[in-house]
């Protein structure tokens, strides 16, 4: 009996001393491989196009840059209303651009999942987000951005250099997609085109003509070189070739960035925005926003930079197309955006367009995407209103003003179009002005209020300013920037200088 | 010669009722020469070269806390406890000897009889108020011991004594022994009943002058009178509008008025200076327990049923505990014994306190206007209105009724119509307590099982295996209603599972080689794996309303799921020689084997060398003056691993509709990663004298942590926002003392007394040696629209400093104000530490014949906390603070002269009244033309002669982010623990069937005698993460008294 326990406790010591003496390191990869998400070598590249198109289509319907450009105006009393502009965000785009960086690499020659369509698709997407950053910032990390230890402090490009390489990276991307001929990713993904590759090509053409045009003051013989060679190519023909996020909307993962589970309130259409679709009928308003008032007949907007809290009703908000569509889209580049740029190219004389003819079709195509009816449309094509007239300057400011109506949803180019042309002005605010709300008995009354003015005192501002993690962890470069090109909210960006 | 006092002395000891620290015991007889130390090894208290310091049962048994990791506040040299306000079930902070890691929690291991549990407290996510907070989850099962059936805990202060528990010993380790029966003594039965109360005392300085309005009126018409407006109804009584709800109206004089919670209700507009008091009530705690023992010749068992119960001092907060053990040791065979326990925990908490924001009572009641009364609220099932007369626009309803939640019912209010009434900022407390729930179940299994054979006198061996699963179910419940956050309810339901397996064995050998050479030498090794799963899944909009279940919603987000794993294998030994029973020199090494670590560096080896020296009996001095004087010094390392997974670079993925999306994680992995090392010197001495009547326990330590395995940032514009690398360099000095003393003894009357001080200086030696990296953010917390607070560790200051913003100044130090008097903030700049300069405890006890009486003084000097409450209540008026300027802003002949309808809210301020704050502090305005000094700022400038109106003061002050003013000490002297016992004397219990009986009257957290906080407790962190020094909206302070009922049969 004694001997046997002995024996037997014996045996279970040894057992566990070899079990931890061998068994010490085995399986140990196998332990440590996390089985939460896949690894990094076997990232199917499907999945990774389609993060970035949501991101792109989230990014494009940022509340942020609409509410700077002014086509949204909240009644929170947000730093933002007095263009205190939160950054931080705005540079985060730069990890989207890690993982573009990585797409690319993945469908390139070299890659995993070699394919040229897919590698071109990939290349737009980055020109795609460094246009934004670029318009936003001014001078960025381009060459060295986001490319993780490889340049772990980044230098700053220059815009103009950037710019150059922007139309550059575009044509070496519809080279690389016209060279091959599959669709664009697996089946489901893309749900901009629908996998047709050639309407990537048609959307990289209309890119570069927005590209081009941006230079159109700054740099006019690079511009005209640049959109007159656009405006030979395919450019967007109909609605049907706008860049567009359809979202699903299956479920709130997949559905609109405007659609709310909660409720529109709050959201509001901008004042500024209103005054113009008011003045001249524009049948956009309707689709744009829903009426306030007791009798839901008020088109009113909220103007930016209330420091009241307010919520009596007054504005109209954004419309329940909007917010209570789940597929309701996201669009970065539209065919009419398309048309004012030849309208304006036309203006400029560069290609042989007729500027009015374009303009004309710009309102149409802007109209018939917000399902304007007929009539309607007709009745406004008919207004002064939708005929240019004047100088060239009125005229540039007609076409310049209807495309920022047209961008309505789209803050990003609604900015960076508001700076370069001039239009629609925004004066300087003062310390209070007067705005509508209703009484007791649903009516409007005038009265005046205060605006918070921050730090640009009020003053429109033309750009953004780097992050602080910049200045913290990238000083040397930043430092260098900074002296460079300036970082106050009011220094412009390069191609600004109207 | 010495009299080798073995185990049967401590027995003694262990039995004795005298309730009292035993480590401070003077009795020479009952001198604690007996400690347990790591592995469980019993060692003489002269032969450890280290600090170890042991706490018997009692100690925390007398005065119980629900969280036991509470009781050691104040006790041990060596030990800081922050603990947190957030209600029942709440979690504390733990740390020996400072905090000395970035990324890992820098709380010790609990080793409960021989199995070492997992240890984490609930860093609570703490937001502004729109922003996410959460709720404070509490510790893991190291406060869920029942303090019942603690025999002794161990307090292993550096890594040399706790070398031998690895990787998870680096921050120290607490050594829990539970009671088992004993051999040979019959059955025994043990009854305890402790009954408290908790009454909340503490709370902020609410001002009772001002009730809701605007510009110093009722219905704001003298702020922005516009004749159209609604402001009095058809018999002149001034109506509160919803927009209007925070308390910068008319002075409360008992006006009559429509309240803005009920356009119905004509009230009276009057303070309600106990409107918070009212809302919270009595808080109770009632623990029983019964526990059994007995024992054989060859076994002994015990067995414990503890209940608690505890309803805290929110309406609808409660939890309840209870704790199965049962634990038996028997000699299976001739020299084989079998031991083995299970303990199963099953612990429901309902409504834990949500830490910040509109879902936050304290917060509500905090922001709540001061002229509201409680009663109104209550009543809010019960509105006696018509919805026919339902309000015109711009007039709310703040009770709603269930029918009016429903959007079936005729009488549906359409919170969002625009048209329709609308929810106001804060919402109804009472409403809330009972519409928005959550509530977490525990359910935690512990246990193990061992053989022990002793092969022959000097050897033995043992193997073991312990297990220590938890499963935690909880939920989340948002009715449809009164909030804006949520006004479609949600639902949120997780289901988390841990699993911790120790497989050990152990072989001793005890020897005494010579007369004078006695060896201990001990081999083990140990496998501990860890695992956890969890689930989690929520969904929003009711489809029928009210109704919690997660099919009934029509967004339900997919299931979050997670899982991970690790592995450490490790050997290790021990060995220890002693000379003559007066010189001692203990070595050991351990090596482990982690699968956290790339394969080059997975395995690593850390030793340690302890050694003691017992000069009072090397030099014979005399036994009657010094009983023990013995030196101590020690070295040594601990390693660590890290967590799962962070060696592969990262995938982040999301879901979009049926679809995945996929991209590079932000953190860019370091695939070379080595383990973190902790080396510790420590010096001290253990002096006794006059018969142990008196003692002196010192210590001096100096740690340092290399290689820390944490993320620091990398500028954005490459992608990534952090990197993994293996870098820093954390260095903790301290002194530790312990004086204890008995004045008088004699057969009657003792007093005991004993203090203890602690001081630690932590300090970041370095953070990244190869760049310019000098700091890692170890926490965020967000105060207003993303103007927040850093925890810093960062290079040459001591760990966790915060950064926020200060006011900006001129080059005199003169506060600049923008042209309108606003003040302007500074970037994040450094606001100093919570760390304390010192601690310290008092215990003195009494006994007379059979009354005990104790009391310990718990001493806290510097460090800082912030203000959150002060900041927050300015804003809405409701503090003290917010009352200054209001009269003379309201009759400054600015705001008079000012016509109907012109604007007033856009006026900043006047000439001639309001805040005077900028001007008696001699502020200057911003002027961009002037020059600046070296370091920016402005030189000079013009007075500012600007009041600002109190109401744009205090929110400019809020929304800036500011905290500059807010900053208090957070120094207090504390009366901690007090108790009266009586002990029926043994004459007495002859005639009862009771073996001993002992009733206390016990008080924990009495008062303070002194603190500097005015609105809150200076305890009352929002957290127990690494991140310290922030109060915000907290639970008021309370205290809690009871007493307590012990049986024995």
């Amino acid at each position: 009996m004694k001997k046997s326990i002995k024996r037997s406790i014996g045996k279970v010591l040894l057992v566990l001393s070899v079990i931890v003496f061998t068994s010490c390191e085995k399986d140990f990869d196998e332990i440590n491989t996390d089985p939460n998400t896949p690894s990094a070598e076997v990232i199917p590249v499907d999945n990774m196009f389609l993060g970035l198109l949501t991101n792109i289509a989230s990014e494009t319907n940022n509340e942020t840059m609409a509410i700077i450009s002014d086509l949204f105006g909240f009644a929170f009393p947000s730093g933002i209303a007095a263009y205190e502009v939160g950054t931080a965000s705005k540079w985060g785009m730069y990890s989207s651009i890690k993982n573009v960086n990585q797409l690319i690499e993945l469908t390139g020659e070299s890659g995993n999942s070699s394919n040229v369509v897919n590698n071109g698709v990939a290349k737009i997407l980055r020109v795609i987000y460094y246009q934004r950053l670029v318009d936003l910032f001014g001078a960025i990390p381009y060459f060295e951005g986001g490319q993780g230890l490889k340049f772990p402090q980044p230098k700053y490009d220059s815009e103009e250099v950037i710019y150059k390489d922007l139309v550059k990276e575009l044509d070496a991307a519809v080279a690389t997609i016209n060279s091959g001929s599959s669709g664009v990713y697996g089946p489901g993904v893309d749900l901009v085109y629908s996998g047709n590759s050639s309407k990537w090509v048609v959307f990289a053409n209309s890119l570069k003509l927005r590209i081009g045009m941006r230079m159109r003051f700054v740099d006019p013989v690079t511009a005209s070189k640049v959109i007159t060679e656009s405006l030979s190519a395919t450019l967007m023909s109909s609605n049907e070739d706008s860049w567009n996020f359809k979202y699903p909307g299956s479920e709130a993962s997949n559905s609109s960035g405007f659609f709310s589970t909660t409720s529109p309130s709050n959201r509001f259409v901008s004042e500024l925005m209103f005054k113009k679709l008011r003045e001249s009928s524009d049948p956009r308003k309707f689709a744009y926003a829903d009426p306030a008032g007791l009798n839901k007949t008020i088109y009113q907007g909220q103007v930016n930079g209330l420091n009241v809290n307010f919520d009596d009703g007054a504005q109209s908000t954004r419309s329940a197309k909007m917010w209570q569509d789940r597929t309701f889209p996201a669009y970065l580049m539209t065919y009419s955006e398309v048309n004012f740029l030849k309208a304006e190219a036309a203006l400029a004389s560069i290609g042989s367009g007729n500027a009015n003819v374009e303009y004309r079709k710009g309102i149409r195509a802007s109209m018939e995407q917000w399902g304007v009816a007929e009539a309607d449309i007709t009745t406004y094509l008919a207004t002064p209103e939708a005929t240019l007239s004047g100088n060239e300057e009125n005229q540039l400011k007609q076409i310049a003003i209807q495309k920022w109506i047209s961008l309505y949803t789209n803050g990003h180019e609604a900015y960076a179009e508001m700076r370069r042309t001039g239009y629609p002005a925004i004066a300087q605010r003062s310390a209070s002005g007067t705005i509508q709300r209703l009484d007791a008995q649903g009516n409007l009354q005038t009265i005046e209020v205060g605006y918070r003015l921050g730090t640009t005192e009020g003053i429109f501002p033309r750009r953004v300013e780097y992050p602080t993690s910049e200045k913290e962890l990238n000083p040397t470069n930043y430092t260098a920037a900074v002296n460079t090109y300036g970082n106050g909210l009011l220094d412009k960006v390069w191609w600004d200088v109207r | 010669m010495f009299s080798f006092i073995g185990y049967q002395p401590k027995e003694v000891r262990f039995n004795s009722q005298r309730i009292i620290n035993v480590v401070l015991k003077e009795d020479a007889a009952k001198l604690a020469e007996v400690v347990i130390t790591a592995l469980g090894i019993k060692k003489e208290k002269k032969a450890l070269g280290y600090a170890v310091t042991e706490i018997s049962g009692a100690d925390f048994n007398d005065v119980k806390a629900t969280n036991v990791l509470n009781s050691l506040s104040g006790k041990v040299a060596g030990v800081q406890i922050n603990t947190t306000a957030n209600g029942v079930g709440s979690s504390s902070r733990v740390v020996i000897r400072g905090n000395s890691s970035f990324g890992g929690n820098n709380q010790p291991l609990y080793v409960i009889d021989g199995i070492p549990m997992r240890s984490s407290s609930s860093d609570v996510a703490y937001g502004d108020e729109f922003g996410s907070s959460g709720v404070d989850t509490g510790n893991d099962h190291s406060a869920n011991i029942n303090p019942e059936d603690i025999e002794s805990m161990s307090v292993l202060k550096g890594p040399s004594a706790a070398a031998l528990y690895g990787s998870r010993a680096a921050n120290g380790v607490i050594l829990i022994t539970t009671k088992s029966g004993k051999i040979g003594q019959g059955l025994g039965v043990t009854i305890n009943s402790n009954t408290m109360v908790e009454e909340a005392y503490i709370f902020p300085q609410y001002q009772n002058k001002y009730g809701a309005g605007r510009g110093g009126s009722i219905s704001g018409k003298r702020w922005d009178l516009n004749p159209e407006l609604a402001y009095e109804d058809a018999n002149g009584i001034e109506i509160n509008r919803v927009g209007d709800d925070k308390s910068w109206g008319a002075q409360l004089n008992g006006q009559t008025y429509r309240q803005w919670d009920s356009y119905y209700t004509i009230g009276k507009y009057a303070a309600t200076p106990n409107f918070a008091k009212n809302f919270y009530r009595m808080g109770t705690t009632l623990s029983n327990s019964v526990s059994i023992n007995g024992g054989t010749e060859k076994t002994k068992v015990r067995a414990s049923f503890t209940n608690l119960k505890n309803e805290g001092i929110v309406p609808n907060s409660k939890q309840n505990r209870s704790t199965v053990t049962l634990r038996m040791s028997t000699e299976i065979a001739d020299k084989l014994t079998l031991d083995g326990k299970i303990t199963y925990v099953n612990q429901i908490v309902d409504n834990r306190t949500v830490s910040a924001g509109r879902s936050s009572i304290p917060w509500i009641l905090n922001m709540m206007p001061r002229s509201i009364s409680n009663s109104f609220l209550k009543d809010y099932l019960n509105p006696a209105y018509d919805p026919a007369a339902w309000p015109p626009a711009g007039i709310t309803a703040f009770n709603i009724s269930k029918e009016r939640r429903d959007p079936s019912n005729p009488a549906y209010l359409g919170l969002w119509d625009p048209l329709g009434p609308k929810a106001p900022w804060v919402g109804n407390p009472y409403w809330m307590v009972n519409n928005h729930t959550n509530q977490d179940e525990r359910n935690n299994y512990t246990g193990f099982a061992s053989l022990k054979y002793k092969i022959t006198d000097a050897l033995t061996a043992m193997v073991r295996v312990g297990l220590d699963q938890s499963m935690v179910f909880a939920n989340s419940k948002k009715a449809k209603g009164a909030l804006r956050l949520n006004y479609e309810g949600s639902y949120s339901e997780s289901t988390d599972f841990r699993s911790d397996l120790n497989a050990d064995f152990l072989v001793s050998y005890n020897k005494e080689l010579s007369e004078d050479v006695s060896v201990t030498m001990n081999l083990g090794g140990n496998h501990f794996r860890s695992e956890s799963r969890s689930t989690s899944v929520s969904a929003s909009r009711f489809i029928i309303p009210d109704f919690f279940a997660v099919n009934n919603f029509e967004d339900i987000s997919r299931g979050n799921l997670y899982r991970s794993q690790m592995d450490v294998n490790s050997i290790y030994f021990a060995g220890q020689v002693g000379y003559k029973n007066l010189a001692f020199l203990d070595v050991t090494g351990r090596n482990d084997w982690s699968s956290t670590l790339p394969a080059a560096n997975r395995s690593f080896f850390y030793p340690s060398v302890a050694g003691s020296f017992v000069f009072s009996d090397a030099f014979e001095i005399d036994r009657d003056f010094m009983r023990l004087g013995k030196l101590r010094a020690s070295w040594a390392q601990v390693g660590n691993g890290t967590d799962p997974y962070r060696l592969a670079p990262g995938i982040s993925t999301g879901r979009f509709g049926t679809q995945l999306t996929i991209g590079l994680d932000g953190t860019i992995p370091l695939a070379d990663l080595k383990p973190e090392i902790t080396t510790s010197i420590e010096l001290g001495t253990d002096l006794s004298f006059f018969n142990n009547r008196f003692a002196i326990d010192f210590s001096w330590y100096k740690s340092n942590t290399v290689n820390q395995i944490v993320n620091v940032g990398v500028p954005e514009s490459t992608g990534f926002t952090n990197r993994v690398v293996n870098a820093g360099d954390v260095q903790n000095k301290g002194i530790e003392l312990l004086v204890s003393g008995t004045p008088v003894e004699t057969d009657n009357f003792s007093w005991d007394t004993s203090i203890n001080f602690t001081k630690n200086n932590s300090e970041v030696i370095e953070v990244l040696s190869d760049e310019d990296v000098n700091f890692v953010n170890i926490g965020f917390v967000n105060l207003s629209g993303g103007n927040g607070i850093n925890f810093r560790a960062e290079k040459g200051q001591p760990y966790g400093v915060i950064y926020g913003r200060k006011f900006q100044r001129n080059n005199e130090g003169l506060v600049v104000v923008d042209s309108k008097g606003n003040p302007l903030g500074t970037e994040q700049v450094l606001i100093g530490n919570a760390n304390p300069d010192w601690l310290a405890g008092i215990t003195n006890s009494f006994r007379y014949k059979n009354f005990r009486m104790s009391f310990l003084i718990d001493i806290r000097k510097g460090g800082l906390i912030i203000n959150n409450t002060a900041r927050t209540m300015g804003r809405a008026g409701t503090h003290v603070n917010s009352i200054a300027g209001r009269e003379a802003f309201y009759n400054s002949p600015e705001f008079l002269s000012l016509t109907n309808g012109s604007g007033r809210s856009s006026l900043p301020g006047s000439n001639f009244g309001g805040i005077p704050y900028w001007t008696n502090d001699n502020a200057v305005v911003q002027d961009q033309n002037l020059p600046t000094d070296a370091s920016g700022k402005q030189i000079g400038g013009e007075l500012n002669n600007f009041y600002a109106s109190p109401r744009v003061y205090h929110e400019n002050l809020f929304k800036s982010g500011i905290v500059e003013p807010f900053v208090e000490d957070a120094s207090y002297v504390k009366l901690r623990e007090v108790s009266l016992s009586y002990n029926l004397p043994q004459k007495s219990l002859k005639k009862l069937p009771f073996r001993n009986v002992s009733i206390s009257i016990v008080g924990r957290n009495l008062f303070f005698f002194h603190k500097n906080t005015k609105d809150f407790d200076p305890e009352s962190n929002v957290s127990s993460g690494n991140g310290q020094g922030l109060e915000g909206n907290a639970l008021p302070g309370t205290r809690r008294y009871g007493f307590n009922l012990k049986l024995e049969l």
